[in-house]
C-alpha cells in the first residue's frame, strides 16, 4: 500500500503533472486554434497548482501576524503564491493577445483549422 | 551615476507608457521617444562601463528597494552585461532612427512596443533574480509576438500565432524549472542558489536543468526548437527582424549560459551536449540559408546558423572560446542589424517583394547601400583583417586548445557554405549586365544616414589596433565574468 500513501501524499503534484501532459496532448494532437490555447492555458493552470503546492504545509495557516495565534513556526511559505500571482496575469496577457490574433486570422482564412492556415513552408 | 543603474530599465519603462499619452497631445512625437531613451541608455551603458574600468572590474550591484541580496531583487552588472547592455541601445538607436519613415502609418503603440521589446532585453542582461528574469522573458516575448503580428496580413498574422504556441511552451518550461530549483534551495537569487546548489539531488538538478534548457533553447533558437524563427523574420516589419536578429537572441544566449554556468555550474558532459546542438543548428541554418530566395529568410537562416556557432563557442568553456564568442555575439548584432536595414532599404526602393533576384544590378542605382552591404557580408564571413576573422580565430583556437578537433572542422565546412551563399548575393547586386528599370528615389537621408554612421564607425574601428588590444582586454574579462562562479557569489552576497 505503500505506493498509494505515495501519490496521496504527493497528490497535488499528481494533479499538476496530469493537467500539464492533458494541456501538452491538446497542444500537440489538436488542429483547432481555440482548443490548442485551451490547452496551452491547461497547461499554464498546472504550473500554477504546482507552485502553490510547493509552499503548502498541511495544517497551517496564511502568514498574516494580526493575529496573535499564529506564531513564524506555523506558516507557509508565501513566496510562491506572490510568484502564482505574477504568472497568472502573464498568462491573461498572453491569452487575451493569442485571442485577439485567433481573430484576426479567422477574419483572414474564415477557419481556425491549423492544417488548413498554410501559407508558409515549417 | 551607479547607484541608479536601474534607471536604464526603469527610464524605457516609463517612457513605453508615456507614448500613448503623448501621442494625445501631437500625432509626431512618439516617433522621437525611442530615439532620446535610446540615447540616453548608450551614454549611461557607456559611463557603467567607465566606471567598472575605474573600480578595477568589481561588478555593480544594486539592491532594490534597499533589500540586502538573497531577500531582495538585485540587478548583476558585469563586464559581460555591460558589454551587452552597450549593443543594445547602440544597435537599438539605430534601428530606431532608421524606423522614423520606414514603417509605413506606424502608430504610437509600434513605438511602444518597440521601446518595452528593448526594455524587456535590458532587463534581461541585468536582473541577478530567477523569477525577475522570467518575467522579463515574458515581456520581451509579448511585445515581441505583438510586433510579428504588427502588419496585420495573413503571413504576420500566421508567424505571430506560431511564435505564441511555440513561446507559451518555453515559458512554461522555464517556470517549472524555476519552480523546482525554488523548492529544492528556497530561494530565488542567482547567486544564492549558486551556493546551495551541491546541496540539491542529482536527479532533482538534472531535471531543472532539462525545464531550463529547452525553455531557454526555445528562445535562444537553437534546434529543434527553432521552426518559428524564418517564418517570424520573413513577416515582422525589418527594423523588429534587426532587433530580433542582434539584440534580442544575443540577451537569451547570454541567459541560456548565465543559467547553466553560475546556476547550475555545468559539468563537461553538459556542456558538450550543447555544443552537440550548436553544430547541428549551425550546420541546418547555414544549409538551409543556401537554396532560400527571399531575403529575409536567407538572412534568418544565417542568423540561426550564427547562433549555433555563437553557442558552440562559449559551451567550450576555455577562455579564447568564450572570448572569442563573445566577440563574434557583438559582431553579429553589429553587422546582421545593418545588413537587414541595408537589404530593406533596397528592396522598399525598387518596391520589390523581397525575392533575391529582384536585386539583381542593384549596385549601378545604390553604390552607398550595395558597399556597405558586401562590407557587412565580407565582415560576417570572416575575411581578413577584419573583426569576424579575429573572433573566427579565437573560437577556433579555443575550441583545439579543448580538443574539439571535428568541432572545428565542421565550422569549417559551415564557414564555406556561408560564403557560397553570400558571395552569390554580392555577385547577384553588383551585376552589370541587366538595367534596372523599375528603381524610384526614395532617398530619405535618415534611413541611411545611421547605417552609414554605424558602418563607418566600425571600418575605423576594426582597422585601430589600438582599440582592438583594449577591447580584446575586456572580451576576456567578460569571459572570465561569464565563467567564475565564485567571483560571481561573492559580489553579490559578500565573501
Amino acid at each position: 500500500m505503500n505506493w498509494i500513501e505515495t501519490v496521496y501524499n504527493y497528490s497535488y503534484f499528481v494533479g499538476a503533472f496530469g493537467l500539464i501532459m492533458i494541456g501538452l496532448y491538446a497542444v500537440m494532437v489538436k488542429t483547432n486554434l481555440i482548443k490548442i490555447l485551451i490547452g496551452i492555458n491547461l497547461i499554464d493552470v498546472g504550473v500554477n497548482i504546482f507552485l502553490v503546492s510547493l509552499g503548502y504545509i498541511k495544517g497551517k495557516g496564511a502568514p498574516i501576524f494580526s493575529s496573535a495565534k499564529i506564531n513564524p513556526a506555523n506558516v507557509i511559505d508565501p513566496i510562491p503564491q506572490a510568484l502564482v500571482l505574477t504568472a497568472i496575469v502573464i498568462g491573461l496577457a498572453v491569452t487575451a493577445l493569442s485571442l485577439s490574433v485567433i481573430i484576426k486570422l479567422y477574419g483572414h482564412y474564415k477557419t481556425l483549422d491549423i492544417s488548413k492556415i498554410r501559407e508558409m513552408r515549417w | 551615476m551607479v547607484d541608479y543603474a536601474i534607471l536604464i530599465i526603469a527610464l524605457p519603462l516609463f517612457a513605453a507608457f508615456l507614448i500613448p499619452l503623448v501621442a494625445m497631445v501631437n500625432k509626431n512625437w512618439p516617433k522621437y521617444i525611442p530615439i532620446l531613451v535610446m540615447a540616453f541608455n548608450s551614454v549611461f551603458a557607456i559611463n557603467l562601463l567607465l566606471h567598472l574600468n575605474a573600480t578595477n572590474g568589481k561588478p555593480i550591484i544594486v539592491k532594490l528597494g534597499g533589500f540586502l541580496p538573497p531577500f531582495g531583487i538585485n540587478l548583476y552588472i558585469g563586464y559581460l552585461a555591460v558589454i551587452l547592455l552597450i549593443l543594445i541601445s547602440l544597435v537599438g538607436l539605430m534601428i530606431a532612427l532608421y524606423t522614423i519613415n520606414t514603417v509605413k502609418e506606424a502608430e504610437s503603440r509600434y513605438y511602444m512596443l518597440f521601446v518595452l521589446l528593448l526594455m524587456g532585453v535590458t532587463g534581461l542582461v541585468t536582473t541577478g533574480d530567477l523569477f525577475n528574469l522570467f518575467v522579463f522573458l515574458e515581456i520581451t516575448s509579448i511585445a515581441a509576438y505583438s510586433l510579428t503580428a504588427y502588419k496585420r496580413d495573413g503571413l504576420s498574422l500566421e508567424a505571430s500565432m506560431k511564435y505564441i504556441l511555440i513561446g507559451s511552451l518555453a515559458s512554461v518550461f522555464v517556470l517549472i524549472g524555476i519552480a523546482v530549483l525554488y523548492y529544492s534551495t528556497h530561494t530565488l537569487n542567482i547567486a544564492d542558489i549558486a551556493r546551495n546548489i551541491d546541496s540539491v539531488p542529482t536527479a532533482v538538478k538534472m531535471f531543472a536543468l532539462s525545464m531550463l534548457l529547452v525553455g531557454l533553447a526555445i528562445e535562444a533558437e537553437l534546434f529543434p526548437m527553432n521552426g518559428w524563427v524564418p517564418d517570424v523574420y520573413q513577416a515582422a516589419p525589418t527594423p523588429v527582424v534587426a532587433v530580433f536578429s542582434s539584440i534580442v537572441v544575443k540577451a537569451t544566449i547570454y541567459v541560456f549560459f548565465r543559467v547553466l554556468f553560475t546556476v547550475f555550474k555545468a559539468d563537461v558532459s553538459v556542456m558538450n551536449f550543447v555544443i552537440g546542438l550548436g553544430v547541428i543548428t549551425l550546420i541546418i541554418g547555414e544549409v538551409s540559408a543556401l537554396k532560400q530566395k527571399n531575403i529575409k529568410r536567407m538572412l534568418a537562416y544565417s542568423s540561426i546558423g550564427q547562433v549555433g556557432l555563437i553557442v558552440i563557442a562559449i559551451a567550450s568553456y576555455s577562455n579564447l572560446g568564450v572570448a572569442g564568442g563573445i566577440y563574434q555575439m557583438v559582431n553579429h548584432a553589429i553587422f546582421k542589424g545593418i545588413l537587414f536595414l541595408a537589404t530593406a532599404y533596397m528592396v522598399t526602393s525598387i518596391s520589390g517583394t523581397g525575392k533575391i533576384s529582384d536585386l539583381r544590378g542593384i549596385a549601378q542605382k545604390m553604390p552607398v547601400s550595395a558597399f556597405i552591404v558586401a562590407f557587412s557580408i565580407i565582415a560576417l564571413i570572416g575575411v581578413p583583417p577584419l573583426t569576424g576573422f579575429w573572433a573566427k580565430m579565437m573560437i577556433l583556437s579555443g575550441l583545439m586548445s579543448t580538443g574539439h578537433q571535428i568541432v572545428v572542422a565542421l565550422i569549417l565546412f559551415a564557414t564555406v557554405v556561408e560564403a557560397v551563399y553570400y558571395l552569390k548575393f554580392i555577385a547577384v547586386i553588383y551585376d552589370n549586365s541587366v538595367k534596372v528599370t523599375n528603381f524610384e528615389s526614395t532617398m530619405k537621408f535618415n534611413k541611411i544616414l545611421p547605417v552609414i554612421l554605424f558602418a563607418v564607425a566600425v571600418i575605423a574601428f576594426s582597422l585601430v589596433p589600438q582599440f582592438l588590444i583594449k577591447f580584446q582586454d575586456i572580451l576576456f574579462k567578460a569571459a572570465n565574468d561569464l565563467t567564475n562562479v565564485g567571483s560571481y557569489i561573492s559580489a553579490v552576497l559578500g565573501s
